[in-house]
This record gives structure tokens, C-alpha cells and sequence, in this order.
């Protein structure tokens, strides 16, 4: 039982470094249910990117929670990489507000692909701009956006990164 | 066990229009026959006109191992450029984007430039007095350029013929899908670099038999009752339309496409086209995709890809159209995936001699899965490196056709 506020603070941290951690290695292990309940009822997931050729940013992922539920149980219908993932996720900064009861937590990634044949490149590196909320006990994803730098992709995929 | 081994080498019983010999995916000398007859020979789309939206505006980009600026001047005017320098060869410009003030200014010794291409300036040019040299004698290369429909086409070969000659009756449907009294807006861009040969992925997006890969297609398309109503037009330079066929998007969940419709398009509907080579326009009802190709080696090619709106789109249209996209296209759209699979997958089967000859022998009167339109790219290809298809090892002489592709053009 936390025995102050200092130490509910420290709890709440390791909790959010444990729940960005958990969202990497779910989609890694293609966990996808576990990986879509981190998010709240009303969550939402983006991927976004800047192109330098027309000078833009572009949206290349939106979706609901229920959007994204759909999308990953269907995977299995599609031809898909073969390769394996791997994602190493280091978690830059949590701000918590006021009431401790929302976060906004900043983190780097990058993701490992695998091939069949056991070669190992980088496949895509970024951030991960997550805004979280108390759920009880727990902390989950009201929105996650995912802000690749990688452009070229080795084989594209609707996968989340 | 012998017959079989003989029937898989041997050229398959068929009329030689009918199949190709993977040698033209994988040979190197063919590679560079291509770079120069048909890249270097022909008009390639380099990018759409929304992408200089200022003047002084530039894209950078090769064309057939030339390296290009393509520039809006002060008067309006978009007109390309060589990306070198002519005194010493350094490039005009190091990125792929940005704006030119009035003069374009080499890194290397200063030397500047205006956006029409003239020297201005040759910096300490009293050293080259003695041999009466001065800018008045030098200036950028000039590359031709047209455009229709927002497209910018350009071409290395200077006595190309108009773009117009070349896409003929294609001209009416750049028009009519992007007219220009409603301009377009290209709002995405990616590339990649695939590993297999530029010809497969052309094939790959011409292609209607091969959505038989694709989940969504399945449900939402090869299930539709006038599917096979559809008909593929052909045109001279094989460029080729198909029908507009509407699909079933709610059939996967998904949004039906009856509002917003970009120009030219019916509710719900999708229309593929080709312009020879490599200028792949793909529209599902409410936003357009265009693919275009540069060679890299036989097995390795980039794609770009752009996605396209209405330059007047408000902020909820454009979401919309780009949902649209994205729920099929993008990185990180359904279908790229699949279809990457398919056509590296090919290549990988094709190198070193293992599998030497591809069917393209459906005749079904034009409709969707009929292999007309490729049987045409191929005849095309075959005519502009002087190769025939079916038999790679073989030159053509002089312009002898095979007769029948499938059914005649019209
Ligand atoms: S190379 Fe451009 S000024 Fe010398
Ligand atoms: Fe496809």
C-alpha cells in the first residue's frame, strides 16, 4: 500500500514504463488482443509521418480502438511479411497532471525485422506520443500516435508499429 | 517424369503473344535497353503540379540516370532543368524539395542562375576574359516539358513527339478524371524500393485477375454481380483503361463512397488505368492514387506513390479522402503488403533461369480478367527495346508485329 503521494507517483511511472513496454511486446508476439485492450473504450491509434518531397505531414493511420480491433483479427486473412519484429522502446518523458489522473508520455522506438532466413535489419525507427488515463488500478491509451521517421519500409504493412 | 521436366522448359503450347520469357525481368543487357528506349525515349510523369505551388518552387528527381530539377518560374511557367551545373557539374540543388528566391545559385563556385535557365552570374569572371568566355555563352540544360490535367510530364529525348500524340485518346480521360477547372491536390507520398523487376509491379497493378490475393478485393469487388460486366479499352501505345465497376465496401465493414466523389468517378466505384510505361492511376470514388516507377537494377525498382484530392477540399473532405486511401493504400494500407509479397516472390523464382516462362493467356472478351491489356504492355515493350517478349534471347528486326494481342483495340 503506497504510504504517500510522492510514492503513488513513483508507482503510477513504473506502471505507465510497464504498460508502453507491454504495447511492444504485444504486437511483437502478435498478441494483438492484449495489445488493443491497453487502449480505453473510446482510444484511438495513428501513424503519422512528414513527407520532405511534398513537403507535407501525412496521416497514414486513424483509427477507433473498435476500427483497429477489426483491422487485427482479419490479419490473419492477409499474405503478411513472415519476418519477425522486434521492438526496443526506451521511454523519454512521463508528465502526469494535477490530479495524477491523465499522463502524456513521449518514448523512442525502434523496430527490428527479421527475416526467414534469420537477417536482421532496422525496419522502422520513431516516436510513440501516447496521452494515457487512470482506469482504476491501471493506466490505458486514450490516444497513441506513432510518429515514424522511416519512410522507405522494407515491406509495408498494416501492422502497427 | 522426362515430358514433364521437357514441358516446364520448353515454351508453353501457345501463341507466342500468349506467354513471356522471364529473361526480360532479369537480364541485365535488356535493362539497359529499356533505360534507353523507352525511360530516355519517352515522356515520364515526375510529379504533379500542386508539388511547385509557389514560383521558385522545385522537385528534384532521375530520369533515367539523369539527375532533374523541375522549377515553377516567376511567370508561372514549370520548366526542367539538368540538376547540374554546366561549369563544373556540381548539382543546382542537394534535396528533393524547396523554393528558389530570383536566382538559382551553384554551391560549388557560386555561380547563379535564372529560373529560365540563363547564367547571371559568373563570379570573378575577369580570369576568363582572356579566352573571351562569359555568361552570355552558358546556361542550364533544358529538358521538355508538358503538362495536362495538373500532370507534369517530362522527356530527356528532345524530339519526342507531343505528349498529347503519345497519350492520345487517353488525353479525354486525364480530362475528364482531372479536368482542370477542378484541380487536384497531391496530400500523400511514399516510396519504396522493391526487389523485383519495374515490369512485375506494372503488371501487378494492371492486372485484374490477381484480385483474387487480396481479402478485400474478394469480398468487396470479385463478389459484385456485374463484376464481369466491365470491359478493358486499348489504346495505341498501350496505354488501357478499364471500365468503372462499383464495389461493396461495406462488405468489410467499411464506409460506403457516394459523397465527395473525385471528378469523373460513380458512387462506390473503381477505375484503374495505364499510361505507358509506368504512370499507374488507380481512383476509388473519392480519392485517386497514382504509381509511377524509376528502374534501379532488373531486380530492384522504386515506386513512388501519391495520393490525391481536390485542391479545394475542406478539412473534413480531405479526412475523409485520406481515411479513404488509407483504408486501402498507403504504407500501411491492406493491399500493398499482398501485393509486394507477390511480386518479389516472382522475382525470386525467376532469377537464375529456374522458372522461364509467364502465362498471359486470358481471352475473355476484354472483361476485367482478360489478359489483353497486358499482352498489349508486353507487345509495346517488345517493340521500344526491339526484343520480343516471348523469346528474350531474340532481336526484332525492323517493326514486324505478332498480329493478334488478344482483340483489337479500338
Ligand atoms: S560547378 Fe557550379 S559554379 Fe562551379
Ligand atoms: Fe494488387
Amino acid at each position: 500500500m503506497p504510504v504517500n503521494k510522492e510514492q503513488t507517483k513513483l508507482e503510477d511511472r513504473e506502471t505507465i514504463r510497464t504498460l508502453i513496454s507491454s504495447s511492444a511486446k504485444f504486437l511483437d508476439e502478435g498478441n494483438y488482443a492484449h495489445f488493443t485492450e491497453l487502449f480505453l473504450e473510446n482510444g484511438r491509434y495513428l501513424l503519422v509521418a512528414r513527407s520532405d518531397e511534398i513537403g507535407r505531414d501525412m496521416t497514414w493511420l486513424d483509427m477507433s480502438r473498435d476500427e483497429l480491433v477489426v483491422l487485427l483479427k482479419e490479419s490473419h486473412q492477409h499474405v503478411h511479411d513472415l519476418a519477425e519484429r522486434m521492438h526496443i522502446v526506451s521511454v523519454d518523458q512521463i508528465l502526469l497532471d494535477g490530479l495524477d489522473n491523465s499522463a502524456q508520455v513521449q518514448s523512442s522506438f525502434a523496430v527490428f525485422r527479421t527475416d526467414t532466413a534469420g537477417n536482421t535489419q532496422v525496419y522502422a525507427v520513431g516516436r510513440y506520443r501516447d496521452s494515457l488515463e487512470r482506469d482504476g488500478k491501471d493506466w490505458r491509451i486514450k490516444e497513441r500516435c506513432v510518429n515514424v521517421q522511416t519512410r522507405m519500409f522494407r515491406t509495408p504493412t498494416p501492422t502497427p508499429l | 517424369m522426362e515430358d514433364k521436366i521437357t514441358r516446364w522448359e520448353n515454351p508453353p503450347s501457345l501463341p507466342p503473344t500468349h506467354y513471356v520469357d522471364n529473361r526480360i525481368f532479369t537480364d541485365s543487357e535488356i535493362f539497359s535497353e529499356e533505360r534507353d528506349g523507352i525511360f530516355a525515349a519517352t515522356w515520364k510523369l515526375v510529379c504533379h503540379e500542386s508539388e511547385l505551388p509557389q514560383p521558385g518552387s522545385y522537385r528534384a528527381l532521375t530520369l533515367a540516370g539523369r539527375p532533374l530539377i523541375v522549377v515553377r518560374g516567376h511567370d508561372n511557367e514549370i520548366r526542367t532543368f539538368f540538376n547540374i551545373c554546366p561549369h563544373r557539374g556540381a548539382p543546382l540543388v542537394r534535396d528533393e524539395r524547396g523554393t528558389f528566391g530570383k536566382r538559382i545559385q551553384c554551391f560549388y563556385h557560386l555561380w547563379t542562375y535564372d529560373l529560365v535557365g540563363n547564367c547571371t552570374g559568373i563570379t570573378r569572371p575577369v580570369g576568363y576574359e582572356p579566352v573571351g568566355f562569359s555568361k552570355e555563352g552558358i546556361g542550364l540544360r533544358p529538358v521538355r516539358t508538358e503538362i495536362i490535367g495538373g500532370l507534369v510530364f517530362v522527356s530527356i529525348q528532345n524530339e519526342v513527339e507531343p505528349l498529347e500524340d503519345f497519350l492520345g485518346t487517353m488525353v479525354d480521360h486525364i480530362r475528364l478524371h482531372l479536368p482542370d477547372d477542378q484541380p487536384l491536390e497531391v496530400f500523400h507520398y511514399h516510396r519504396s524500393e522493391i526487389r523485383c523487376n519495374w515490369k512485375l509491379w506494372v503488371d501487378n497493378n494492371s492486372e485484374q485477375y490477381h484480385e483474387f490475393l487480396h481479402v478485400l478485393n474478394r469480398k468487396t469487388g470479385l463478389a459484385q454481380p456485374d463484376y464481369h460486366e466491365r470491359r478493358w479499352h486499348l489504346y495505341p501505345n498501350s496505354h488501357n483503361v478499364i471500365d468503372q465497376g462499383a464495389m461493396n465496401y461495406g462488405n468489410v465493414g467499411l464506409e460506403e463512397r457516394s459523397e465527395g466523389l473525385m471528378p469523373g468517378m460513380q458512387p462506390d466505384a473503381l477505375l484503374v488505368m495505364l499510361l505507358f510505361p509506368d504512370i499507374m492511376i488507380n481512383v476509388r470514388a473519392t480519392v485517386m492514387r497514382i504509381d509511377t516507377i524509376t528502374p534501379v537494377a532488373p531486380d530492384r525498382t522504386i515506386v513512388e506513390w501519391r495520393g490525391l484530392g481536390l485542391k479545394s477540399d475542406s478539412r473534413e473532405q480531405r479526412e475523409i479522402r485520406t481515411r479513404h486511401h488509407n483504408q486501402v493504400w498507403g504504407p500501411a494500407g491492406r493491399n500493398l503488403p499482398e501485393d509486394i509479397s507477390a511480386v518479389e516472390a516472382q522475382q525470386i523464382s525467376m532469377s537464375n533461369d529456374a522458372f522461364r516462362y509467364s502465362i498471359y493467356a486470358r481471352e475473355e472478351e476484354l472483361r476485367p480478367h482478360d489478359d489483353s491489356n497486358l499482352r498489349s504492355f508486353y507487345q509495346e515493350w517488345g517493340r521500344r527495346v526491339g526484343r520480343w517478349p516471348h523469346d528474350a534471347g531474340a532481336r526484332r528486326s525492323e517493326k514486324t508485329e505478332l498480329g493478334v494481342v488478344g482483340i483489337a483495340s479500338e
